[in-house]
């Protein structure tokens, strides 16, 4: 078991909007904030586009960790996006918390000019996630 | 001919876009290697720049001449000849944006040689290659170790004798750093040794934040010496607080240095005649402050007294306007030209171009290996990797589309957040819905981040997910609807008629309307202005220019009512006394200033007629003054306003008055922080030497006035002072304009503190302060924060310039991703109505007829079902909430994210 | 609050005056089907059959009634007499424009807890027209036990709606009306009405404790294979969807191609993943279905009611929903002016709740 954990890359699947947090990650780029390779971003205009659904779904096709980012909170591009969103990503994480995947959602507000923030979370969600080991829907039939 | 510029950092960029995008030939002239000047120095500044130098890279308008200098100038308005390092340039007007050289004269007594002593501005680079660094520690660099403790000391090189002035940007730049550190390095000790803190708004709150929640030190003092000890540096100072002086021992200092006119301003009013103050700005005066003593040459930015990248790039597009208006339009406006798209086709032929990016990204990405993988993906695709600049790529897509059928498109390099525009307006040129394309970032989100290994795998990765998405892509209709070619402007003070008079000078028709029964604002009053000029005259002069101009229409005793409609297109209604007008128009501007507040019931006020306002005073100073003692209160009054910046400025210039008047008159002033930035500095120094006493009280342990005696705790003395005044004067905080809540709601711009927010303050750029999130509505002026005349002139230029940007295009397009109802799905529930940011969802109710069995009433059942209309920003709020999907927003679908998630794992 | 205390045979006149005095058009009312309890929509008030009283009260759940008034966005008014469970379902519902709120009277009845339709049914000489706590034990011990969702039901008093129906003791009950419209409707009716005191404060208190420790005993999942194995045998029939009442789509998403794949789009899936199970998306139409419920699930149980694999879907649904709802500390079907949570915010909250 523990080996299996020794080998075991996650894979994380990041939703972030365009204005902060993707920008955010561009300027991790720029300033060639190295992280780990685990995530594979989707960009969504704002954190407001997030639905749970999304995240339900993907979990469910084995998704080992989902990083949502956003604007802070009163800096969304669309005013209130982020509002929304943390709502209801607060809710899906306490339904995910009945069956132990809450840990495997991760949300952040990372700002454009918040480059190392972004870095520096994409490392620690690697390894948190490293540590739950795989998502134990992984391979199952669904 | 066109217009040069003469500068390339950020006023110059701002300045050139504005008038390339309205169809102006633009030169600019940048005498070093390179664009951004001193804001691509900044660490955080410079991401925010490079777009738009991208963006000015690829215009078609802009002729960039680097590493180019002036070097002579001849003829006159409307006919200058330049020489630019040999080259021959005609233009019609200049604009002159040389921007600033950081004070060099460093005292030795600050031990400047010391590595661990550094410049505000090196240290920006420092903390821009610890991010980058594997630790990303702050490294101290003479040994290498950790910094633990770092002091920052304000006011070098400004406020003493080698530069009498305020540098007015040092005391929030040197708050942002420290903020930055305290954000990577929570643990660090940081301390800030200050006079005063001259910052206002968003700037006022960091720093309230940084003293209350980051546990920044800030002291109030005056630093002589930085001495180095055993491996330490100890600061001396003077503590303004306790009258002591102390030492404090600190692993690196940082000088925040100021701002100082560029060393070629010398050279270049030689050249072009124009006429520098005895600071070595550029000349300029309060109610013109873009223009220099030669026609035809305006000046912007830091060249022309030290400020904040905000308020060099509002001076900058003031500029440019002010420059456009004595120049003919030559040029194509980009997105203009008419396209036609081709039919896409169900069946999807999906075309992959993976980019080498000048070698950014083939130098780690192994893109063969990638290029091979892809072409192994489901239903075959067709696979280019042989690019390797944008260029390159741009003219491989359109050969895909045009020659090969392709009809979606995945290009792979650059990130879309910079180049989405530009690949987009490619694929339409050849005839292919922009919206069929699908970008994925190797360069930012591969090989800048990740090891040759990894970035290769991640980027195969992406770039299957992309391909996914783009089958399910669908083509959005572009359609257009043409500007029209007028602007409304709301409030009649100075900011909106500098704004009207700047429109109808571009050529369009303007509705100016105000509130009161007459023009001229806060101006109405009657102030002596620091320039020594009375308020009544500068009006005068406005309001003469106003009726005078034909193409302004203006409406008094007015307001606006229901705006519908959006950039380019807007309709509203001009309700009032004899008014009742449906009007349209293509840009608004809101300049609707700030209401006075009253201290009622402060130290007084109401009640005892010797306590006064500040303009109160002012006006008396217009008559005799018989009072032999004067004290005055800084930061008096109700909750709910701002501190003005024109605040101790007009205090200032009050007090020096009154000392003419009667040079024996005893003046105390009790204040917090003197806020007298960038030249109105002198004022202050004047005043100290005129005998003015300034005395700072605690903001815990106000003046206090009873049966007329003033009693305050001196916190230098640590004693309580008691003073017997003949009059009391109270400055006070600046109100936001009661209309401010209803125009905010109607024209759905946020307010902070009740003034109007700009876009910029959202992703922490500064590079728009006269824009707002509502795309073609405008803010200006002291409606935007209480600001100086000169400063609300420039603004208001800005957002006149920002509004023809706009009014000079023939057609703008409706915006495409946007959320539509599946009326068949949609069972009405209305919280996706409720959801809406922008109110852009409506619920209508229809009656439906029901089906009934023989029952004679046929009851009248009501069917409800969302529509989205044109005011949708496409966020995407609603799409989420809508259980069954019957909201979806385009481009971003449901089934299109599903895609990606299906090939995410 | 302004009411009266009736005897409980007077019920049958109350109804009946509120619809000859046109107070309501029509009204849904349970009433006796044999040993069975059901629902009916009575237009003429000589159809009321009495004693009311006895259909009212009695513990027998057989379909949430806010199920079968959603979709009323008629003028003409229907009044619904039901548990508060139902009616809270009601308000839910008129949030979400699904009934237009002039155009429902809501009468809320105490409830003592309910046992499913056919329990009842089959044991309806020895339950009788009301149980008190002592004989919820006793028939306990007998193997006839209340529904999981009545036994952790912390809101079983008549408090919500228009109208409010008490238990009081003497075969009494104490009807007031707690909003305008419910105050209009009683006056209407011309009986006597005066201040009445209906706050039953230590009573739901004592109620929610023990729901609270039912609910501790109940068997919870921890991992999201336990969840796999709750729903094993479930045939994504979605008959606890159709019964739930604040599912309210018109088409349900786990009927779309997305969430329904058929045909070519099934056979992408499986060729995507190599093996699927079918029906498709059963665990992420149960998660979904627990997300789109988690503010306005009022615990009915009528999820569970309609599942024909006996799967125990309270301790899905509305346990879960109950934590998302403390989250957001809304009660759901309090207050129909009150906002769903998904629609407001405070500018700063929850945010230990996001990673
Ligand atoms: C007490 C005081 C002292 C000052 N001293 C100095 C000084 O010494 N030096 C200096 O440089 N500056 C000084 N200023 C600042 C200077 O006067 C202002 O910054 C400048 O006048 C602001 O111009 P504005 O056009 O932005 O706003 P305003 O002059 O306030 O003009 C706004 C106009 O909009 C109108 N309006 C508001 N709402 C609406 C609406 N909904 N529809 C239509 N019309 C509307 C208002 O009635 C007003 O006419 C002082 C300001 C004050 C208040
Ligand atoms: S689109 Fe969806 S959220 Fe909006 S009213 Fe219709 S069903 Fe409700
Ligand atoms: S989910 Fe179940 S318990 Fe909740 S409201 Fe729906 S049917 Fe009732
Ligand atoms: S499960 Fe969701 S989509 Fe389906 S009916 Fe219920 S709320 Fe609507
Ligand atoms: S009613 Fe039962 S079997 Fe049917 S979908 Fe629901 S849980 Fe599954
Ligand atoms: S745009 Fe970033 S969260 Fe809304």
């Amino acid at each position: 078991m523990e080996e299996a954990k020794e080998g075991f890359e996650p894979k994380i699947i990041g939703f972030t909007c365009n204005w902060c947090t993707y920008a955010g990650a561009d300027l991790a780029g720029t300033s060639r904030k190295k992280y780990p390779p685990n995530i594979r971003i989707i960009r969504l205009m704002c954190s407001g586009r997030l639905d749970p659904m999304f995240v339900l779904k993907v979990l469910l096709n084995g998704a080992d960790g989902v990083f949502i980012g956003g604007c802070h909170p009163g800096e969304c591009h669309y005013i209130k996006g982020n509002f929304y969103a943390r709502r209801r990503i607060a809710a899906l994480r306490t339904i995910l918390k009945q069956f132990g995947l809450d840990d495997r959602v991760r949300s952040e507000w990372i700002s454009a000019s918040e480059g190392d923030k972004f870095a520096r979370v994409m490392k620690e969600m690697a390894e948190d996630i490293k540590k739950l080991g795989p998502n134990p829907m992984r391979d199952k039939i669904l | 001919m066109g217009i040069a510029i003469i500068g390339g950092g950020v006023a110059g960029i701002t300045a050139a876009l504005d008038l390339a995008d309205s169809g102006f030939k633009v030169y600019l002239i940048e005498k070093n290697a390179e664009l951004g000047g001193k804001m691509a120095e900044l660490a955080e500044c410079k991401t925010g720049l490079s777009p738009k130098i991208v963006e000015i890279e690829n215009h078609p308008n802009i002729e960039l001449l680097l590493s180019s200098e002036l070097e002579s100038l001849s003829g006159s308005a409307g006919e200058f000849k330049l020489n630019v390092s040999g080259n021959e340039i005609e233009a019609e007007s200049v604009v002159l944006a040389p921007g600033y050289d950081v004070f060099d004269e460093i005292p030795k007594s600050y031990a400047i040689a010391n590595p661990d002593v550094v410049t505000s501005l090196e240290f920006e680079g420092m903390l821009r290659s610890a991010t980058a660094s594997e630790t990303g520690e702050l490294l101290r660099p003479s040994d290498g170790k950790r910094v633990k403790k770092i002091g920052f000391i304000q006011c070098i090189g400004s406020r003493c004798q080698e530069n009498e002035i305020c540098s007015t940007a040092c005391c929030a730049y040197t708050a942002k750093e420290a903020w930055e550190v305290k954000e990577r390095y929570p643990d660090m000790d940081v301390c800030v040794f200050y006079m005063d803190i001259r910052v206002f708004g968003k700037d006022e709150e960091l720093a309230a934040e940084l003293k209350d929640k980051y546990g920044v030190k800030y002291i109030r003092s005056r630093v002589p010496e930085v001495i180095p000890e055993n491996g330490a540096l100890s600061v001396k100072f003077e503590n303004l607080e306790k009258g002591t002086i102390d030492k404090l021992d600190l692993d690196m200092v940082v000088l925040a240095v100021g701002l100082l006119p560029s060393k070629t301003l010398s050279r270049l009013a030689e050249i072009t005649g124009v006429k520098t103050d005895k600071y070595g700005y550029i000349e300029t005066s309060i109610t013109n402050p873009l223009e220099t003593n030669v026609e035809g040459l305006f000046a912007c930015g830091t060249a022309t007294a030290p400020m904040k990248v905000r308020e060099s790039v509002a001076q900058a597009s003031g500029a440019a306007l002010k420059a456009a208006l004595l120049s003919e339009r030559t040029e194509m406006i980009p997105g203009q030209e008419e396209r036609k798209y081709v039919e896409a086709g169900e069946e999807p032929k999906i075309g992959v171009f993976i980019c080498g990016c000048e070698g950014e990204v083939r130098d780690c990405v192994d893109i063969p290996a990638v290029a091979e993988r892809v072409s192994q993906l489901k239903d075959g695709v067709f696979v280019n990797s042989e690019t390797n600049t944008m260029e390159e790529a741009m003219e491989a897509i359109e050969s895909g589309i045009v020659d090969q059928g392709l009809n979606r498109i995945v290009f792979a390099g650059y990130t879309p957040r910079k180049y989405e525009d530009t690949v987009r307006d490619r694929c339409a040129k050849a005839g292919l819905n922009p919206y069929l394309m699908e970008m994925v970032n190797l360069r930012e989100q591969c090989a800048w981040v990740h090891e040759p290994k990894e970035a290769t795998e991640s980027a195969a990765g992406l770039i299957a997910m992309a391909v996914e998405r783009a089958r399910y892509l669908e083509e959005i209709p572009v359609e257009r609807y043409p500007v029209i070619p007028k602007a409304l402007v709301i409030g009649g003070g100075v900011s909106g008629m500098n704004a009207a008079l700047g429109i109808a000078d571009a050529g369009y028709e303007v509705y100016l309307v105000e509130k009161e029964p007459e023009l001229g604002g806060s101006l109405r009053e009657e102030i002596g202005l620091q320039s020594g000029e009375k308020s009544s005259d500068v009006l005068t002069e406005f309001v003469d220019k106003v009726s005078s101009n034909e193409r302004i229409n203006v409406y008094t005793n007015a307001k606006v009512e229901d705006v519908t409609g959006r950039a380019g297109s807007f309709k509203a209604k001009i309700a009032g006394e004899g008014a009742n007008e449906d009007i349209d128009f293509g840009a608004c501007i809101i300049a609707t200033g700030t209401d006075e507040s009253v201290p009622e019931g402060y130290y007084g006020y109401g009640k005892d007629k010797n306590v006064v306002t500040q303009p109160e005073f002012g006006k008396m100073l217009g008559g005799t003054l018989s009072a032999n003692t004067v004290v005055m209160i800084q930061d008096v009054g109700p909750d709910g306003g701002v501190n003005p910046k024109y605040g101790s400025i007009e205090l200032m210039n009050n007090v020096l008055k009154a000392k003419e008047k009667n040079p024996d008159l005893n003046v105390f002033v009790l204040y917090q922080d003197i806020k007298t930035y960038g030249k109105w500095e002198v004022l202050y120094k004047e005043a100290r030497e005129k005998g003015v006493i300034f005395l700072r009280y605690d903001k815990d342990k106000p003046p206090k006035y009873e049966d007329g005696i003033v009693s305050v705790h001196d916190v230098i003395l640590n004693d309580e002072i008691q003073i017997k005044p003949d009059l009391l004067v109270l400055s006070t905080p600046a109100m936001p304009a009661e209309e401010n809540e209803r125009l905010s709601k109607m024209f759905k711009i946020p307010l902070k503190n009740g003034f109007f927010l700009e876009a910029q303050e959202r992703p922490k750029m500064k590079l728009t302060p006269v824009d707002t999130v509502n795309e073609g509505v405008f803010i200006c002026g002291s409606a935007v924060y209480p600001a100086l005349i000169d400063e609300c002139i420039a603004m208001s230029s800005a957002a006149a310039s920002r509004a023809c940007v706009l009014l000079a295009k023939d057609f703008l397009e409706t915006p495409a991703v946007t959320s539509v109802v599946d009326e068949l799905i949609c069972s009405g529930c209305g919280v996706c109505v409720d959801m809406c940011p922008v109110e852009a969802i409506e619920l209508t109710e229809e009656p439906v007829p029901v089906v009934t069995f023989g029952v004679a009433t046929v009851i009248g059942g009501t069917k409800r079902i969302a529509k989205v209309n044109d005011g949708c920003m496409g966020c995407g709020s609603c799409a989420s909430y809508c259980p069954s999907g019957a909201m979806s927003l385009k481009h971003f679908r449901d089934k299109q994210v599903y895609a990606q998630l299906d090939y995410a794992v | 609050m302004k009411g009266t205390e009736l005897k409980q045979e007077d019920l049958e006149g109350l109804f009946k005056g509120l619809l000859d005095k046109k107070a309501v058009d029509c009204l849904v009312l349970p009433h006796k089907v044999g040993n069975n309890v059901a629902y009916m929509l009575v237009k003429d008030g000589d159809k009321i059959e009495s004693p009311a009283a006895s259909a009212i009260f009695a513990p027998s759940f057989g379909v949430n009634a806010a199920n079968i008034v959603k979709g009323w966005t008629i003028p003409e008014r229907v009044g619904i007499v039901a548990k508060p469970c139902e009616i809270r379902a009601a308000i839910e519902l008129i949030k979400l424009k699904q009934m237009d709120k002039e155009s429902v009277l809501l009468i809320s009845a105490d409830c003592s807890g309910a046992f499913t339709n056919q329990d009842y049914a089959d044991h309806a000489g020895e339950i009788g027209d009301w149980v008190d706590s002592a004989k919820i034990n006793e028939l306990k011990g007998k193997g006839i036990a209340i529904r999981e969702a009545c036994a952790i039901c912390e809101n079983r008093l008549a408090d919500v709606g228009d109208i409010i129906i008490e238990r009081v003791d003497g075969g009494k009950v104490l009807v007031a009306g707690i909003t305008d419209m419910g105050d209009e409707a009683l006056s209407s009716t011309e009986l006597s009405l005066e201040d009445k005191d209906v706050e039953r404060q230590a009573e739901k208190e004592k109620i929610a404790a023990d729901a609270k420790k039912e609910k501790e005993e109940l068997p919870k999942m921890s991992s999201v294979e336990e969840l796999e194995e709750f729903l094993r045998d479930c045939i994504a029939c979605k008959n606890c969807r159709d019964m739930c009442p604040v599912c309210y789509c018109k088409e349900c998403f786990f009927e779309q191609p997305l969430g329904k794949p058929v045909g070519g789009d099934l056979l992408n899936l499986a060729e995507l993943r190599s093996a699927i199970g079918v029906p498709t998306n059963q665990l992420l139409y149960h998660l979904t279905r627990i997300y789109h419920v988690c503010t306005t699930c009022v615990g009915c149980g009528a999820c569970e009611d309609a599942c024909p694999k006996d799967i125990p879907l309270t301790r899905l649904y509305p346990l879960i929903a109950k934590k998302v709802q403390e989250i957001f500390e809304y009660v759901p079907g309090e207050d129909a002016e009150e906002p769903l949570p998904f629609i407001t915010y405070e500018e700063e909250e929850l945010e230990d709740k996001l990673r």
